[in-house]
């Protein structure tokens, strides 16, 4: 039985093309984020308003967008939008609009429950001052949701992180595109998966570190 | 400013009453918790209501502010109906003051934000003149030097009496107490219920759902006793205490205070 025999040189040298690839994952994560963040505020208020309309599509969004698999909602906005809509974005705001659309569905589930952890008495204690519901919401809820949901963003981060190398699948040129690339050309796979691998661990372990540590700092204690 | 002569003040007793409650019914699902529940509230009057837990005094309490809205009846505040559909109800609560048995007081917030809140949010009060208001009324409750602390940082008594500051900022004609001291180590009551004598004693107007009946004693004009949703009785504490007529009132009482007696004891 011959063994197969590892080889890094081609893998080493590549170094740099992955780490290219590792800011576009980065640029790519940042991105959406930014605009996952004040969308899902406004979904998860939606999922609480009396109007229940806002209620029944905010709900069945975010129901579809994470009950069907990331993979698929990203081929199906770079394949079936440009026909269903005649519009045709790059791979890129493809990938942006996809995992925007995944992530506001997760993250607006997490601060709708870190709203309504907040203690009800609250919201009563601000209407008796009179408040509308709109004062106790910027001045009395939010800031103690906002507190609640840091964690949760910090670990929906790093599960973004990893989702980008997903849309290597539509052609973005993030580290894991770039990484079946070179191993594509210098037929060392294994070796460049491995690489790659151990530098997106070298990327999200610290991060994971700081989100466990957020965890710890904003416990809630009632 | 509507046209009643000044010497109506010093009338207290010709006024209007503060408070006008007619014939009340709120059900929760099929649980009757208000049946046709009715009282008057005189300027100055401070009325303390008791009863067995689940018979509606909470409920009471919050239909007044209507945090709670009552399936049928009237309610008049100061002149204002706070059933009538027209009624901006946002701005007829700032001048009802309401004190829990939770405190809920805004955690992210020093005891003296918390007093501010009202003021700066709802009145847009500068924020200098809120400051000096708030620091006042917690010098008031006995807090002047817990201005900056956190609720975390202060016992129970002291988030209830800034809970009191807080409700007293809006310059409330009306203070709703919700078992103010129910929630507090028995060590911690008194000084929450000096503070509510002595806005009593200033002459607050007040609703106070309470089983201390020590205080009751001290600081009610009227003692009203709720049980099953209805008004069983009222009168004068030393009546209600030492002659109640109804004998749902007196197996209350019984209860009640061979249960303090007991607990004085020990």
């Amino acid at each position: 039985m011959t063994s197969y025999q590892f080889n890094f040189d081609a893998a080493i040298g590549a170094i740099p093309q992955l780490l290219a690839g590792l800011l576009v994952t980065i640029e790519l994560s940042a991105l959406v984020m930014a605009l996952s963040l004040p969308l899902a505020l406004m979904v998860a208020l939606g999922r609480l308003t009396r109007f229940r309309l806002a209620r029944a599509v905010t709900y069945g969004y975010t129901e579809l967008f994470r009950t069907t698999p990331l993979l698929v909602q990203i081929s199906w906005i770079y394949y079936v939008l440009p026909i269903a809509l005649n519009l045709h974005p790059s791979a890129f705001v493809s990938a942006v609009i996809a995992l925007t659309l995944n992530l506001v569905a997760y993250l607006a589930e997490a601060f709708r429950g870190s709203i309504q952890s907040i203690d009800p008495g609250q919201r009563e204690a601000g209407l008796a001052t009179g408040m509308s519901e709109a004062a106790v919401l910027r001045r009395i809820v939010l800031p103690q949701a906002a507190l609640r949901a840091v964690p949760l963003v910090a670990s929906n981060w790093i599960g973004l992180f990893k989702n980008t190398s997903l849309v290597a699948i539509i052609g973005v040129h993030e580290m894991l595109f770039v990484a079946q690339d070179v191993a594509q050309s210098t037929y060392r796979p294994m070796e460049i998966l491995t690489v790659a691998a151990l530098i997106y661990f070298a990327v999200t372990f610290p991060q994971s570190l700081v989100v466990n540590r957020l965890f710890e700092r904003f416990r809630v204690i009632e | 400013m509507d046209g009643t002569p000044i010497t109506a003040a010093l009338r207290p007793v010709d006024s209007e009453p503060i408070l006008i409650i007619e014939h009340l019914f709120k059900s929760f699902g099929d649980r009757l918790v208000l049946n046709d529940v009715s009282l008057v509230v005189q300027p100055g009057e401070v009325i303390v209501l008791i009863g067995p837990s689940g018979s509606g005094k909470s409920t009471f309490l919050r239909c007044i502010n209507r945090l709670v809205a009552p399936d049928k009846g009237r309610i008049i505040v100061s002149g204002t109906d706070m059933t009538a559909r027209k009624t901006n109800l946002i701005k007829a609560r700032r001048r009802i003051g309401f004190a829990s048995q939770g405190f809920n007081l805004y955690p992210h917030m020093t005891a003296v934000r918390n007093v501010m809140e009202g003021p700066v949010t709802v009145l847009g009060t500068p924020v200098a003149a809120a400051r000096l208001e708030a620091v006042a009324l917690l010098a008031q409750v006995g807090l002047g030097d817990r201005c900056d602390s956190y609720p975390r940082q202060l016992s129970g008594g002291q988030q209830q009496r800034v809970a009191i500051a807080r409700a007293l900022a809006m310059s409330p004609s009306l203070m709703l107490f919700d078992e103010p001291t129910s929630a507090l180590d028995p060590e911690l009551t008194g000084e929450v219920l000096d503070s509510i004598k002595r806005l009593a004693d200033d002459g607050m107007t007040m609703v106070v759902v309470s089983h201390e009946m020590h205080f009751a004693k001290r600081v009610a004009d009227r003692v009203v006793m709720f049980d099953d949703g209805v008004i069983v009785e009222q009168g004068p504490p030393r009546q209600m205490f030492t002659d109640a007529k109804e004998a749902r009132t007196r197996r209350f009482l019984d209860r009640l205070l061979s249960w303090e007696f007991e607990n004085d004891e020990i």
